[in-house]
């Protein structure tokens, strides 16, 4: 059942995919926005919908789809999280907006920002004795994965904490502090060995499976720590920025198990296999009894 | 004078007057309140939704994505000059960051202030986050 699951949200990936690369058009505007808000949340086109991927899903791994029904269900689950996602996302954008608007018409306001602006400029010499003016322009510019590792920087130097051991996304301050937040229900995959030499290309190409495996893969939220957490969602180029960057420095990959159980294993699975034969050893520790994780260990007998 | 102005929330407040006198001296203090609660999903929202124009940084986040080192990207960082930057690629960053990274980096600057500089850089940081997040009466 786990692939079914897995599967069912890399084709909500697909449009999540979509969205943004919709948002990265210099003419996307609030307005079509809006109207793929409003598209996702127009109840009848959203049954259609569902239908329509758990229909393609069966045809295309008939030997994975257990229950159409259940399969509907999940899909639907997750139009109903990418529709909160689109109305939080929408509010965002055109709150910036007003807020941007208000301040270039008012001239005391513009002329405030500008000044204060101005200070920030010129104040970015980026000595180390103010690493935080470092990490804060990095971290925004970066974004993806890049940018959670320089958040998470910035964070532990401002003393935030922002998301750290939260389950479905956020930075996490540590490893261990991960393990502690996701209470035990953590499996973990020891990477050891020499650091990664695998070019993003190839590591999509030894995933290159189908479009699956990486599917299944950017259905992972992968922190600067090495934490993958389940049930958020990754592109593949980023993911194999997170393998490269991390998976062989930090010698550890964390698979949060309490999101979405089913597809934690399904991308522990590609995982494994997309490693195979590579230039890394891996040892899988379970942290749990749970058996959904001892079933992974006995896959690969580790 | 406005351009002297601190926007300080209360917590703020406090620490600005642990100041020495003499290094309080020159400035004004107004209390701040937050129009805006911020949260992980906001913040991955505005972080997501930055549109920076100018190519340079368009350059240098392709970079970042290259798996360079922090010192590799601070000295990108200042080859790149960023002081000549844009106002708009700016508040775009500025505004990403959110006002609880913009609190932390005034509460930051506030306790470890040793120079007129460093409440310059309050000012800065505090003026964009009252004209981005605070509720205006």
């Amino acid at each position: 059942m786990f692939d079914a699951v897995s599967s069912s949200s890399a084709s909500i990936i697909e449009m999540h995919g979509l969205r943004e690369a919709l948002r990265t058009l210099p003419n996307f505007k609030e307005k079509e926005l809006a109207m793929l808000q409003a598209e996702v949340s127009d109840i009848e086109h959203r049954q259609e919908l569902a239908m329509q991927i758990a229909q393609q899903l069966r045809i295309q791994y008939p030997d994975r789809v257990e229950s159409e029904g259940d399969l509907v269900a999940s899909i639907l689950q997750k139009l109903d999280g990418l529709q909160r996602e689109l109305e939080m996302e929408s509010d965002e954008i055109l709150r910036k907006s007003r807020v941007f608007e208000s301040i270039d018409a008012d001239p005391v306001k513009k002329g405030l920002l500008k000044t204060a602006l101005d200070t920030m400029k010129s104040g970015w010499n980026f000595s180390w004795k103010h690493k935080w003016k470092i990490l804060a322009v990095i971290a925004v510019i970066a974004t993806g994965v890049a940018g959670w590792y320089y958040w998470n920087q910035l964070a532990g130097l401002l003393g935030l904490s922002i998301g750290a051991g939260e389950t479905g996304g956020g930075v996490a301050a540590g490893v261990e502090q991960a393990v502690e937040g996701a209470t035990g229900n953590v499996a973990a995959v020891e990477a050891v060995g020499q650091r990664l030499s695998i070019t993003a290309a190839s590591i999509l190409q030894s995933l290159g499976v189908s479009e699956t495996a990486a599917h299944v893969l950017m259905d992972v939220n992968v922190s600067a720590d090495g934490i993958l957490y389940a049930g958020q969602t990754y592109t593949p180029e980023a993911f194999a920025q997170y393998a490269q960057t991390f998976l062989g420095q930090k010698g550890a990959v964390l698979v949060d198990g309490t999101v979405a159980k089913d597809a934690t294993v399904g991308v522990m699975h590609d995982l494994l296999q997309a490693f195979e034969g590579g230039d890394i050893a891996y040892r899988l520790k379970p942290l749990t009894d749970d058996p959904v994780y001892q079933n992974i260990s006995s896959l690969y007998g580790q | 004078m406005v351009a002297h102005t601190l926007f300080l929330k209360a917590d703020e407040r406090t620490l600005f007057d642990r100041l020495p006198e003499s290094m309080q001296e020159g400035w004004s203090v107004q209390e701040d309140v937050m129009d805006y609660v911020d949260s992980p999903d906001r913040r991955r929202v505005r972080m997501s939704a930055i549109c920076i124009q100018d190519p340079r940084l368009k350059a240098f986040h392709d970079r970042l994505h290259a798996s360079i080192t922090l010192e590799e990207a601070t000295q990108l960082l200042q080859d790149l000059d960023v002081r000549t930057m844009h106002d708009v690629d700016v508040r775009e960053i500025v505004y990403a960051l959110g006002p609880d990274v913009l609190s932390a980096i005034i509460a930051l600057v506030l306790r470890t202030a040793a120079s007129d500089e460093d409440l310059l850089d309050v000012v800065a940081y505090s003026t964009a986050r009252h004209l981005f997040f605070a509720r205006h009466v």
